[in-house]
């Protein structure tokens, strides 16, 4: 019960875009076609969720033994970088179809601050006791990245109809009126508060 | 444990990664592009992350 009551939080109450405002460069910008939202979407959750394990391991089994928890950051940034050039390879070596479609995003995704954000978020420790173990981290980082992808979506079925709305003023067009709608979103999302 | 010691790790520990790295991406640009994908940058018009590898205006510098 606890892990889903994570999940649904991670997804609807604390949405890291609605609640941090991260990752709203990839929001906007590919958010204009569905079809593009939805292949970055899954190339998100892919990476945020294995990059979160491979963060948490290094963290939790080498940094923080060795008392050099200091260069998580620095770490973390060298291997989601890392990830995302390995699944590069892999995909244009072995999934070629997969490569076709989710490609050209990946390497949006390294300037993902959700990437990171996760991976930071899940290595947290209060009072010497880690804030996460494996399977709750795991049930965080998955949903935290499909509550992302979600958003991503719905918000690019909004963002085709503005672009086509012909009754948007001029000073408001492009990302005027996106942030605008993100507000209302966020406000909207809001209702899902003390749901939990 | 040892400061010195332990300073020598973290420098251990970052030379490994940013080899890790170097190795990947080194590995990535020889790999070849499967047929049908060779210029998957060409069919992006550009969106509002300029720092990504594919936008356009990476290829004016």
């Amino acid at each position: 019960m606890e892990y889903l009551l994570l999940g649904i939080s991670a997804i609807l109450i604390n949405n890291i875009i609605l609640t941090r405002f991260l990752g709203i460069c990839p929001l906007l910008g590919v958010s204009r076609k569905n079809s593009s939202a939805i292949g970055m979407g899954l190339a998100v959750i892919f990476v945020v969720t294995m990059s979160a394990i491979l963060s948490y391991s290094l963290f939790m089994y080498v940094l923080n033994p060795l008392g050099i928890g200091y260069l998580r950051l620095v770490s973390f940034i060298l291997i989601i970088a890392s990830f995302v050039q390995f699944v590069e390879m892999f995909l244009k070596r072995y999934v070629p179809g997969l490569y076709k479609s989710l490609g050209i995003y990946l390497p949006l995704i390294t300037t993902n601050c959700v990437v990171l954000a996760v991976s930071l978020d899940v290595v947290g420790i209060t009072g010497g006791v880690a804030d996460y173990n494996f399977l709750s981290m795991l049930i965080y980082s998955f949903f935290t990245a499909v509550g992302y992808a979600f958003i991503l979506v719905v918000f690019s079925y909004i963002q085709e109809r503005l672009i086509t709305d012909r009754n948007t003023p001029k000073s408001f067009k492009g990302s005027g009126v996106a942030l605008i709608t993100l507000g209302l979103l966020v406000m909207a999302f809001m209702g899902f508060k003390g749901m939990i | 444990m040892d400061e010195v010691l332990r300073i020598l790790l973290a420098v251990l520990v970052f030379s490994v990664l940013v080899a890790l790295y170097i190795g990947t991406y080194l590995l990535n640009k020889k790999t070849k592009k499967p047929a049908g994908c060779e210029d998957l940058t060409a069919s992006c018009t550009g969106c509002a992350v300029t720092s990504c590898g594919h936008h356009p205006s990476e290829g004016d510098q």
